[in-house]
């Protein structure tokens, strides 16, 4: 993690670079003051990474606006944030470069954003990376003609990322940004005024996200994932024209909004010695790289293997005893980059020279074997992380709602199980997305169980056979996910009207199935209300998970509120351990 | 005469032991220090009275000595061979010790020991089937090439509804069948050819009885079918009523309370079927 610090301000650094170097466009062609700017006409790999840069930059400064667009006045996946984050690990992959065809930095670019994609709009976000890669193919400069066609593949590939696209999105902000461009290029082939074009569109297409999605309308705001875009453009606009001053560098690079989770990363055996210490990450390049080859290499030097990539392109992760060994196989290769090497072995010892962090016992995950259907399941809280665990999970993913894991962080857990057939269950709307991505980049056969709940994703585990066939096993879990109702209690981060249901900052409130129901000033009114819209006549049996910020006592207390409300439920107490939600219950 | 020797796990229904004259051998339930011989000394109602105080028993198979008796009484009543069939091998030491009294008693009557690879009604059904061929005058030899053709068409399916006495039986692997200790489940377990495997996990008992009675629907035809409870006489009076369209017109599904001896491993309200397909 230190490293990873160090790296950060490496690039931090570079920005300063940059914005001295703003006046780069002007050199070759100066321009008279308060007259038409010269036309642009054609931009080149260095232009295409500032442009990134800028972009970042503004996403930065403007992200807790965009943090601020959440609908739902739940604790949400923030959307400022993960495009943020995504947005930098593609920036990341080009940060030190001095690359001059336009298709190499694109390329990285799109990889970066891949591998770093974290909630929808991030998601979103990495695929429009990957049109306009795909655009810039074979291009060493790219033109405005050309810019025109990437959007245009940008939008297509965008559009083809989401199963079901839905307008008044990012979709349609990116859709309306490439059309415009077509037109644009028409009229004038002066990148600048393209760009111009496309941005001023986009920002009316955002506007109309409220006509297009009520929800929207409900809660008086735009898209966030379309603000982000928009914030993204308006920083190459900035960069463009030269309005790069205003903006604030130090934050972009330097605030590090990734967690850390040393803990439960390090499963300690029992003597406290950790059998391959090092953990080691690097990124391969080189030509005609051989991706099976190299990770049946890997993966013979030690464990936790994961090596992506393609033939130019490979990322490395593995714990081995000696970090020589690997990084040595990769310099044999090509040029190796980004190396990190930590040792885990110290971490764990501070840990545990800091009293620990885990006061619930872990239970171990499922163990599988290479042949078997393996479960991955993305979870917040030490107790519903056990549960999920005690039903066969093989890896649990730390994350849901305020903590939207990575595509990369997905993908490097679907390649930690032994298993080649892996569910993947994402407990989470925001999540659903991100696991679409990692299941694309997994060479394993992954299939996604779109649980939008814990509890949605404990009753699909009810129905997992680890040697059943992967189809049959995956269609009954997919059954019984939708068996469970559930019910979410937690307190409203801001004020807003959704669905009639009025709610202010503070208050107490409870989610059906994901939708809000109610906001009163106590739980036990909210748990009433959302009771009565839980079915409970043909419910049997309601499972109440409590909160990190619940005692015992306290959960014992509702439970029993429950038993006296519907005296032929059964009620089952269990510690979840879940930040910011009081409650969560599964009715079956 | 060939008889017929089995043990009290095979929960036969008493008239037709004594109806057919088959020999049961009673299996050790303990309770502490205190060892009862299942069926003799120990009542179906006073042991699942402890049960529901919380105490689970341990159980034990027959010795040796108890086999080699009951062998030598078979001999001395007449019989020229005996055919034993008992509690699956993969569960239970039953077989073990029967063939250890059969060694005992080889110079006295040729006994033949038979793994029924079941429990309860899945072992019993095939001592009954062997004891009617007995009577039919069918050799020993007949006799095993039928037990060997019914046996992998038997087939027990369960509901375990409190899983605390299976675990601490230590008889189901938990770990391969993913039923921690944390959520509440109600697992469907199968057992056919000494084999128990995990057929669905359930979390409510209604559920669970719907989901068996489905999968028995499934299984359907049958030769043999029987209703499997420990102490859920009304649960299992239910599913009796609900498969008797399964069975030819006007019979209905045999009703076997389990013996203690078994119950104590599934625990109370289990229920379950013991099926022979067609």
């Amino acid at each position: 993690m230190l490293a990873n610090d160090e790296k950060i301000y490496e690039h931090h650094n570079g920005i300063h670079e940059l914005i001295e170097d703003l006046t780069f466009l002007e050199d070759e062609q100066p321009m008279p003051l308060n007259d038409t700017p010269p036309k642009w006409l054609q931009c080149n790999g260095r232009h295409l990474r500032k442009l990134a840069q800028a972009g970042l930059i503004w996403l930065d400064t403007n992200r807790q606006v965009v943090n601020d667009l959440n609908v739902f006045p739940v604790p949400d996946g923030d959307t400022g944030h993960n495009m943020f984050l995504t947005m930098r690990s593609a920036y990341q992959r080009v940060a030190s470069d001095d690359e001059a065809r336009v298709d190499h930095v694109a390329d990285k670019l799109a990889q970066g954003a891949l591998m770093g994609a974290r909630g929808n709009s991030g998601v979103i976000l990495s695929q429009i990376w990957k049109g306009l890669a795909k655009g810039f193919a074979n291009k060493e400069t790219f033109t405005s003609h050309d810019l025109a066609h990437a959007l245009q593949e940008a939008s297509d590939t965008a559009y083809k990322g989401v199963m079901r696209p839905v307008e008044g999105t990012i979709l349609t902000v990116i859709r309306e940004g490439a059309d415009e461009a077509q037109d644009a290029v028409k009229k004038n082939d002066d990148l600048r005024f393209v760009l111009e074009r496309v941005l001023e569109r986009c920002q009316q297409a955002l506007e109309r996200t409220p006509e297009q999605l009520p929800i929207l309308k409900q809660a008086g705001v735009v898209d966030s994932g379309g603000q982000g875009l928009v914030f993204i453009l308006e920083g190459m606009l900035r960069y463009v024209t030269g309005q790069m001053g205003y903006m604030t560098p130090e934050r972009a690079l330097s605030s590090n909004g990734i967690q850390h989770q040393p803990a439960q990363a390090l499963a300690a055996p029992e003597d406290g010695e950790i059998e391959n210490p090092y953990d080691v990450q690097f990124i391969l390049l080189g030509e005609n790289l051989n991706v099976l080859e190299v990770r049946e290499a890997i993966d013979a030097m030690g464990d936790s293997t994961v090596v992506v990539g393609d033939e130019k392109t490979i990322k490395v992760h593995i714990h081995v005893e000696d970090p020589g060994v690997p990084i040595s196989y990769g310099i044999s290769l090509g040029k190796i980059t980004d190396v990190v090497v930590e040792n885990m072995q110290l971490q764990m010892e501070e840990i545990i020279m800091a009293g620990g962090t885990n006061t619930t016992e872990e239970i171990p995950a499922f163990s599988v074997s290479n042949a078997q259907i393996g479960v991955v399941a993305v979870c917040a809280g030490d107790g519903l992380q056990n549960i999920l665990r005690s039903v066969g999970v093989a890896h649990v993913v730390d994350g849901g709602q305020t903590n939207n894991p990575s595509t990369e962080e997905l993908l490097a857990a679907i390649e930690a199980i032994p298993s080649n057939k892996v569910i993947l269950l994402p407990n989470n709307k925001n999540i659903i997305l991100a696991s679409e991505a990692a299941r694309d980049l997994s060479q394993k056969e992954v299939q996604i169980i779109p649980t939008r709940t814990v509890p949605q994703g404990i009753s699909a585990m009810l129905s997992y056979n680890p040697d059943g066939a992967l189809a049959d096993v995956v269609a009954s879990m997919k059954q019984n996910a939708n068996d469970v109702a559930t019910g979410e209690i937690t307190r409203a981060v801001r004020t807003v009207t959704i669905d009639d249901v009025a709610v202010d900052e503070g208050q107490v409130i409870g989610l059906v199935n994901g939708r809000l129901c109610t906001s009163a000033s106590t739980t036990e009114e909210v748990l009433k209300a959302m009771l009565a819209e839980m079915e409970m006549e043909e419910r049997e049996i309601v499972t109440l998970y409590y909160g990190a910020d619940i005692s015992h006592e306290d959960a014992e207390a509702t439970g029993n509120l429950i038993e006296t409300w519907y005296p032929d439920i059964e009620v089952e107490l269990l510690e979840g351990g879940q930040a910011h939600y009081f409650y969560i219950l599964g009715a079956e | 005469m060939i008889h017929i020797v089995t043990d009290s796990a095979s929960d036969i229904p008493s008239a037709w032991v004594s109806a057919l004259g088959i020999r049961v051998v009673p299996v050790y339930v303990n309770f502490g220090a205190k060892s009862y011989l299942d069926g003799i000394d120990l009542t179906q109602e006073a042991f699942y009275a402890k049960m529901a105080q919380g105490q689970y028993p341990t159980t034990a198979a027959p010795s040796e000595g108890m086999f080699a008796e009951v062998y030598r009484q078979c001999a001395r009543d007449g019989a020229t061979a005996v055919i034993s069939i008992h509690l699956a091998d993969t569960l239970s030491s039953t077989c073990n010790s029967a063939r250890m009294g059969a060694n005992a008693v080889a110079d006295t009557i040729p006994v033949t020991v038979i793994d029924s690879q079941q429990l309860s009604l899945g072992s019993g059904f095939l001592s009954v089937i062997a004891a009617q061929a007995a009577r039919s005058g069918q050799s020993v030899e007949t006799i095993l090439a039928l037990l060997a053709q019914v046996i992998p068409k038997t087939v027990v399916f369960g509901m375990i509804n409190q899983l605390e006495a299976l675990r601490q039986g230590g008889r189901v692997n938990w770990a391969t069948f993913g039923l921690g200790t944390l959520l509440r489940i109600k697992p469907i377990l199968q057992i056919q050819q000494g084999v128990v495997d995990l057929f669905a996990k359930v979390r409510t008992q209604k559920r669970a009885l719907s989901h068996l009675v489905e999968i028995i629907e499934q299984e359907a035809p049958f030769t043999h079918l029987a209703v499997l409870h420990v102490n859920a006489q009304e649960t299992a009076v239910s599913l009796q009523k609900q498969t008797a369209h399964l069975l030819p017109q006007g019979q209905e599904p045999l009703l076997v309370a389990v013996s203690p001896a078994l119950g104590t491993h599934l625990g109370l309200d289990a229920v379950g079927f013991a099926t022979i397909k067609k």
